[in-house]
Parts: C-alpha cells; structure tokens; sequence
C-alpha cells in the first residue's frame, strides 16, 4: 500500500518534472532570437522553473537533483541577458533528464532500452482535464448500472423452468430484455470509447519543442547556423504514436541538419541565406496526419547515393530507388549514429515502426533547393486487444469486444437437426459454425477443434468452432488491401511481434452463416 | 520558438513551391519509362519499369487468405507491411505451376500500393529505347494479350513489357 503511494507520488513527480525541464529547454533556445530587454522576463520564468524543480526534488528526498537545481539556479542568476552563454544550462538540463531515467528505470542502461521506444507496449504519460475525466466516470457509473440489471435479468431466466407452461413466452421475453439491455452497453459504450480515445491525442508541439533541441544541437556540431520554424503545433496525435513519430521526425530533422544544410559560406557561394532553414509543418488531412519536414538545403546527391549503394552491393533496382537509399542503414546515416550511439533505434527501424502503425514517409528532393519529407501517421490508431484462435495450419485473431465467452466442446455438447449442428449451452441450442470448414482450412488428424468461442454476430447468438485458443495479444488493426477482393469473414490484417501476417476475423459476418458446417 | 509568420518561413514557402514545381517535372519525366527490370517466368522473359519496383525482397511466411481468387497467394510481411502476394505465372495464364513456397518476391510500388508478385527469376536491370518499344503484339496460346504492353528485342533475348497499373488499378481479380 505505501509502496503504490510511493510509486504514484514518483510518478508524478517525474511527470512535473519532464514539463518543466521542456519549458526550460524551451526557453533557452529561444534567448538568442528576442531583443535584449524582453530577455529578462524569460530568464526569471527559467529561474521560477527551477526552483519548482529544487523544491519538488527536496521533498521526494533526491538531495542530488535538489543541488542541481540549485546550481543551474545560481547559473541563471548570473547570465549577463546582453549575451546569455546557455550552453552550461542546457548541459544541467540533460544531466537532470539522465537522472531522471535512471530513477524510472533502474537499468536503463541496457542497450535493449533503446529499442523499446517504438514498442507498442510503451506507456506514454497524458494529462487529462477533470471536465472530461467526470463525463468518462459518468459513463462508467450508466455501465455499472447497467450491469445490474443484466445480473438480475440473467437471474431470472436462469430460473425458468422448461416444464413450466408459458415457459416459452418467459424466454422469448427474457432474451427480449436481454436485447435491450445489449443496446443500453452501445449507447453508453460508443461514448466512453470515443472520449478514451480523444484523451489519448496529445498536441503536436511538445515533440517539436524535442526537435528544436536536436536542431539547436546539431547546427551547434557542425558550425552551422539552422532555424526551425514549425507550423501546426496544435495538430493533435494519437498518443500511441507519440513515441514513433518523435524517433522518425528526430531521425528527418537531424538528416536535414547534418546532411541537408549546407556550411554558411556554401550557402552564400550558392546565394542562400547563411542560416538554413528546416520547416515542419503538420496537419490533419482526412483521417490522416501529414507532417512535412522541409529544408532548404542541398538536397539529396541521388547519385552519390547510388554510388555508394551499388559498392555495398545493393541491388541495382534498389539503388535507383531514392526511399531504400535514405532509409537502408548506414548509409546517410552514418555521422548520426557516431554521435548518438545507443540512443534511439536506427532509421529503417524507425521506418519499419511507421509501416507497422499503417504510416508511410515520402520523400522528394530537388537539387540545390532542398528536399521534403512527408511523414504520414493516421489520426487515430485502431489498437485492439484480440484472442488468436487456430484452425488446422492457420491462424487468426478475433478482437476481444466481440467475445461473449471461450468454452471446450465435447461430443456431448453438440446436436445436429436439419443439417445445422449446434452448441448446447445452459439450455441454448446455439448456431454452431465449424471456422475449419468456413476457411476451408486443411487439418491433420491431430488437429481436432476442441473450443468454442461465444459471439453476437449481427444481433445473433453463435458459436465459433476452433482448434486452439492462443494468446491474447495487441494488435495494429490494417484495413485488407483495397485493390483485391476478399471474401466474408475477415476483417483485414494485422502483421504480430513475430512478423506473421495474421487475417483478422469479422465479427459481424458469421450471422447468417449457421448452415455452412461439415457434420 | 520561431512563430510562423517570420522572414524564414516566407522564404520557405517559396522554396516548397520550387520543390513541388521540380517534383512536376519530375513526374513528367517519370511518364517516359525506359529504365526496365527482367525477370523469367515460365521460360519467357519478362520486363517492368524499375520505378514501380520496389525490391526483390526476401519472404519469411505467407499467410493463406481463405476464399480469396486463387492467384493470391496469400498475404505476407515486407518491411512491416502486410502485402498481397500473387501468383503472376497463373495471372498472364501462362502454363505450368508457380512455386509453392517462394523465397522471394518482386514488390510492384503503383501509386503508393505495394503488391508482391511471384516469378520464377529476376535477371537484371535494363534500359530501352522507347522508340523500338513495339506495341502490337499477338502470343499464341496465351491469354495474357490485354496486360501486355508491348513487346522489345535485344540482342539476345526477346522481352515483354509489362505494366505496373495491370496488377493494381483492377478492381477484380479472377481466378
């Protein structure tokens, strides 16, 4: 119990803390570009930043961060606002942000943390107005309701007796009321789903505010001068791809820094501005987020890359194709992975994490103007937790909401009258729908279905007949491929941690399918 | 952070025109196929233009999609995507049998839509000169007339051009 309280307060320190530090780094790299006399009120908005920080790392007991704090305090009080050296600061600020992960992790140290950022697993921290966290209790309180009285109804009809006269007309009434209380769930269901989901979208610009850093950074590395400017900030992004798209974006913005841009007297030789420019502007189009990373650079030498593709021994019909040369690694990327080794996962995993998501990126390029990436993520990710059931050599996943119950299923259970064999279930006779022979699958003799998974199909009761129940597993939903036509019963694809493709089943398509099984 | 409406971005507005405008050109360009990809099948050779193929890509597994025409294949993963692959041999209803288990597949990139075909060899990359593209062509006992874009000698070999839209602008597909 202490521990949890524990744990909680960490959290929320933690969370505090990364919000300030952001406003901090913030507002540093923002010194250089006002005039001199509004400096000073930004300074004291740093100042009042850090004494938060000292004060809230005081009272969870971290006397190390408390003393840091302390010093980039003191730092801050000196700066000379005429010409405010920050480098020192933002160096206080990482060290404060390496703490911070080794109190969230223990061992984040280890290398395989790198990669998790792109898992689908990771938590990402929302903050959540009360306003909307009452309307979602609300809905809460009209479930619990609601399943009362379904508890009572159940109830009821468990205690219908078959002998009893009128015992038919209690039980068309019984699943009457039944019915009723199902569409009661969807009216209060489709809301709380909706409103979880719009809780997750988290505004753009706290990741541009991480990108301004590796900008700031990376100019300051390679003695070039680079500005960011950034459109769209408010555009909002479905938490779950928060973590994607800042690895993706900070893989584009470094590129465009360190390979885009070119030196200031190159840029001058060329008549460009001796400041670079790199624009990131984002937008909702239709059910997807566009962001664009522009850069007024070089662009992209295709045919050096080619160059260097075919000596690795790239195949010459991957080599013209400028996307594979961008993101094969090792290629463009090689001063990124010097400076930033271990941090991060490397491009192409990055771009893998995209796909996976249903993104695409698209890049174009124009000698001696720039070049433009395209990051395209949908609005809203169709993340769903789903059973995976086998049926002889295949598998499939079947999304969880769907699921009234799994059971296993013996001879005993089944009856077979008028060609249509049915479970027999607390005194149902449910539809039965052998999946085997629905998909045609080819079964061993060893493979026998043994299970049964319980589901509405369009308002109707039926059975799924299976061979093995897997594991529950979350899964990226993927619309089925629009150019070819598939048959009832599937729903699209989903690609799993194994990198099998695995069909996703429809739910909705089993209603009127009951006569298709094999006796 | 630097808002929007600053000296920068303006310039940048006029340097993203400049990239769309060379991105027409470059799309004008691109309407003038002459870089090809061969690849065998059925003991005939094959081409497509290289800029709708994306790779000749390795395959792990492929998931059989029950029900489906019997040219797909089924579906697998190429890079993260979930991708149709088809059977191209029975598509251009040339004789013989695709393989059951490929190692490998061309992917055909068509307006940002990936499709995994199934041949039996990729032979290599190849330029053409559009003149001597011959568009009449007439192969006996092959109901494959309507995908074929035409037809090129080379020295040695004699090629038949495809077109990436064939596999992906159809609505249906039959089996």
């Amino acid at each position: 119990m202490v521990n949890d309280e524990l744990k909680e307060l960490l959290a929320d320190y933690l969370l505090e803390c990364d919000e300030r530090l952001i406003s901090v780094e913030q507002a540093l790299l923002e010194i250089a570009d006002i005039p001199s006399e509004d400096r000073s009120a930004l300074l004291e908005k740093v100042r009042r930043d850090l004494h938060t920080l000292k004060g809230n790392s005081g009272m969870m007991g971290l006397t190390d961060l408390q003393s840091l704090a302390h010093r980039l305090e003191d730092v801050v009080a000196d700066l000379d606002p005429k010409l405010p050296a920050i480098e020192p600061l933002l160096e206080g600020v990482d060290e404060f942000k390496h703490r911070l992960t080794e109190l969230r992790a223990p061992a984040a140290a280890d290398p395989d943390a790198a990669t998790v950022s792109t898992d689908i697993a990771k938590e990402a921290s929302v903050r959540i107005g009360t306003g909307d966290l009452d309307r979602l209790l609300d809905l809460a309180t009209e479930l619990l309701i609601t399943r009362n009285r379904m508890a009572s109804l159940t109830a009821e009809a468990l205690h219908l007796n078959a002998e009893d006269p009128g015992y038919a007309e209690a039980s068309q009434q019984a699943w009457q009321q039944l019915e009723e209380v199902r569409r009661q769930l969807e009216k209060t269901l489709t809301p709380l789903d909706s409103g979880l989901r719009r809780l997750r979208m988290v505004p753009l610009e706290r990741l541009f505010s991480r990108l301004q850093r590796i900008v700031h950074d990376e100019a300051a590395r390679s003695g070039k001068t680079v500005a960011l400017v950034t459109r769209g900030g408010e555009t909002p992004l479905d938490a779950a791809l928060v973590e994607v798209a800042a690895e993706t974006l900070g893989h584009l913005v470094r590129n465009a820094v360190v390979h885009g841009i070119e030196q200031p007297d190159g840029r001058r030789s060329a008549d460009k501005p001796s400041q670079g420019t790199v624009l990131l502007e984002a937008a909702v189009r239709g059910r997807w987020v566009d962001i664009e990373v522009l850069d007024d650079g070089a662009g992209i030498d295709r045919d050096g890359l080619r160059e260097a593709a075919l000596a690795r021994g790239l195949e010459m019909a991957q080599a013209s194709d400028l996307h594979t040369l961008v993101f094969r690694p090792g290629l463009t990327i090689r001063s990124e992975v010097d400076q930033s080794s271990g941090r991060g996962v490397g491009t192409s995993a990055a771009l893998d994490a995209v796909h996976r998501y249903g993104g695409t990126i698209d890049i174009d390029t124009a000698p001696g103007i720039g070049t433009r990436f395209l990051l395209r993520l949908p609005l809203t990710v169709a993340v769903t937790e789903a059973l995976l059931l086998e049926v002889g050599s295949d598998r499939y996943a079947l999304p969880i909401s769907s699921i009234l119950e799994t059971t296993d299923v013996g001879e005993d259970d089944l009856l077979t009258a008028d060609n249509e064999t049915f479970l027999q279930r607390a005194g149902l006779n449910i539809p039965l729908i052998d999946l085997g022979s629905f998909f045609s699958a080819t079964r061993t003799s060893r493979q026998q279905p043994r299970y049964a998974v319980l589901l509405t199909s369009e308002g109707q009761l039926r059975a799924l007949l299976v061979d093995q129940l897997g594991d529950v597993a979350t899964i990226v939903v993927n619309p089925l491929h629009p150019t070819l036509e598939y048959p009832p019963g599937l729903d699209g694809t989903t690609v799993l941690g194994s990198g099998e493709v695995v069909m996703i089943l429809d739910s909705q398509s089993f209603g009127g399918a009951s006569t298709r099984v094999a006796s | 952070m630097a808002s929007g409406d600053d000296a920068p971005g303006d310039r940048l507005l006029t340097f993203a025109d400049r990239l769309r405008r060379s991105e027409e050109e470059d799309a004008e360009r691109e309407e003038k196929p002459e870089i090809w990809v061969s690849f065998q099948l059925a003991g005939r050779s094959f081409a497509l233009p290289v800029m709708h193929v994306r790779e000749f890509a390795p395959i792990d597994r492929i998931t059989r999609v029950p029900g489906a025409p019997s040219i797909v294949r089924g579906v697998t993963n190429v890079r993260g995507h979930a991708i149709p692959v088809v059977n191209l041999r029975e598509l251009l209803g040339l004789p013989g049998q695709s393989p059951a288990d490929p190692n490998r597949i061309l992917v055909v990139d068509y307006q940002g839509r990936w499709i995994g075909l199934v041949v039996d060899r990729v032979d290599r990359v190849l330029t053409l000169s559009p003149s001597r593209i011959q568009g009449e062509t007439s192969i006996e006992g092959l109901t494959i007339a309507d995908n074929i874009l035409g037809c090129y000698e080379t020295d040695d070999d004699s090629l038949l051009l495809l077109s990436a839209s064939t596999f992906l602008d159809r609505r249906e597909t039959t089996g």
